[in-house]
């Protein structure tokens, strides 16, 4: 188990520690210890506000799932109407490749996206 | 002292020659799944099999009442004929078969130009008709294309166009192929007025048209299935007698693989889509 840990967990272990050991130490110059407690303290705080290594793994699977929004779904949204193009005149209808005429807040600019080729096909 | 040319025709693709499909053909009878319709329930449907989704042909004035808004249009240039300069004929002359080419399609030649509205928004319009010696490009179809640009040119409106051709007329020799430059440099002047310019490809754009303004368009637009090649796949496949041409050769589909058509369109949505089309090109206007 503990060779699972990844490295800020274990940071945040020692910094428990020596906060335990901080607060046990007696009262006799009382201003500075308490500022490195507070300080200790902050610290702990920054690295548990930190995602864990499920959490970056969750974001990843999210990225990668299926149902995400690919290109065509973003111009669906960007657009009030759009109209794909997908001659280039010359080699091929390439699906890495958006492109096409827009309407976008009364003006109707060229739009030109890149695609995931493997993207579901409408 | 006339010399005179004997030309000989060699009939292919009849009975005796391949045999193995029935070459009688309905005009009304899906050839692809067979079914027959009435000339009614055909125009109902926009010419297009209900039950397979074959695209018939079009001729330009259904076609034009299919695009149209109702009453819109306003045909120009109707008047132009074919002059005959070079008094060809084959086996009959060439004024002849003009002549009964204009009482069977009621048409002055192979392409109608004029303005229209199609979804309320101002076009020109110049749409071919196959039934017209093949919509083949003379002299006329050539002027009629030129103007079409030039009045776009002079109201600021996009030009739209539906072809269907054969390619160059031959009756005309170089008069028919001089066209393809003069329609080349009509759409570059549309272009100078920055004017918009699309083409519909219905079956069948091949040669001389496919070569010269059909293949210029802003935005290309093609019907399933529509055969769109410079060549067409039996002249081709006999230049290579070894192997086998694609089952779709030529057609819309392979087209937009290879990036020569922007989209294929079925019929039914071509009015929406150019009325889109329309709307995405009006921009600043």
């Amino acid at each position: 188990m503990a060779a699972e840990r990844k490295p800020t967990e274990i940071e945040q272990l020692r910094l428990r520690d020596r906060l335990a050991r901080l607060r046990e130490v007696p009262l006799l110059r009382g201003a500075s210890i308490s500022g490195e407690l507070a300080k200790l303290e902050r610290k702990i705080e920054r690295i548990e506000a930190e995602p864990s290594a499920d959490e970056i793994w969750q974001a990843v699977l999210l990225a990668r799932h299926q149902d995400r929004p690919y290109t065509l779904d973003y111009v669906d949204r960007i657009f009030d109407d759009h109209i794909e193009l997908h001659g280039d005149r010359s080699l091929a209808d390439d699906p890495a490749v958006v492109a096409g005429l827009g309407c976008f807040r009364r003006r109707n600019p060229a739009s030109y996206h890149t695609s995931n080729p493997n993207a579901p096909r409408r | 002292m006339a010399s005179r040319i004997d030309v000989s025709i060699e009939h292919r693709g009849t009975p005796d020659g391949g045999g193995d499909a029935p070459v009688k053909r309905e005009p009304n009878t899906c050839p692809r799944c067979s079914s027959h319709y009435r000339d009614d329930e055909l125009e109902r449907t926009l010419r297009v099999c209900p039950q397979c989704g074959y695209h018939f042909p079009v001729r330009a004035r259904e076609r034009i009442a299919q695009l149209v808004d109702q009453g819109t249009f306003v045909e120009e240039e109707s008047g132009l004929r074919s002059t005959d300069p070079l008094r060809f004929f084959d086996l009959r002359p060439y004024t002849e078969r003009i002549a009964e080419a204009e009482v069977s399609t009621g048409l002055g030649d192979a392409m109608v130009i004029g303005k229209a509205k199609i979804e309320r928004r101002d076009c020109q319009l110049a749409v071919m008709d196959f039934a017209f010696m093949g919509g083949s490009m003379g002299s006329v179809v050539g002027e009629k294309f030129a103007r079409a640009c030039e009045l776009a040119a002079d109201r600021g409106v996009p030009l739209v166009c539906v072809t269907a051709s054969g390619g160059a007329r031959m009756q005309e020799g170089i008069l028919s192929l001089m066209q393809m430059p003069k329609t080349v440099f009509a759409v570059d002047l549309l272009r100078d007025a920055r004017c918009a310019f699309a083409v519909v490809m219905s079956h069948p754009t091949t040669a001389g048209v496919l070569a010269s303004f059909a293949s210029l368009a802003d935005v290309t637009v093609a019907e399933p299935g529509a055969l769109l090649s410079f060549t067409g796949p039996r002249v081709v496949q006999q230049t290579i007698p070894g192997e086998k041409l694609p089952d779709d050769f030529g057609l819309a589909e392979s087209n937009s693989r290879f990036g020569h058509v922007d989209s294929i369109v079925e019929r039914r949505e071509l009015r929406p889509f150019i009325g889109r089309l329309l709307a995405l090109f009006a921009d600043g206007r």
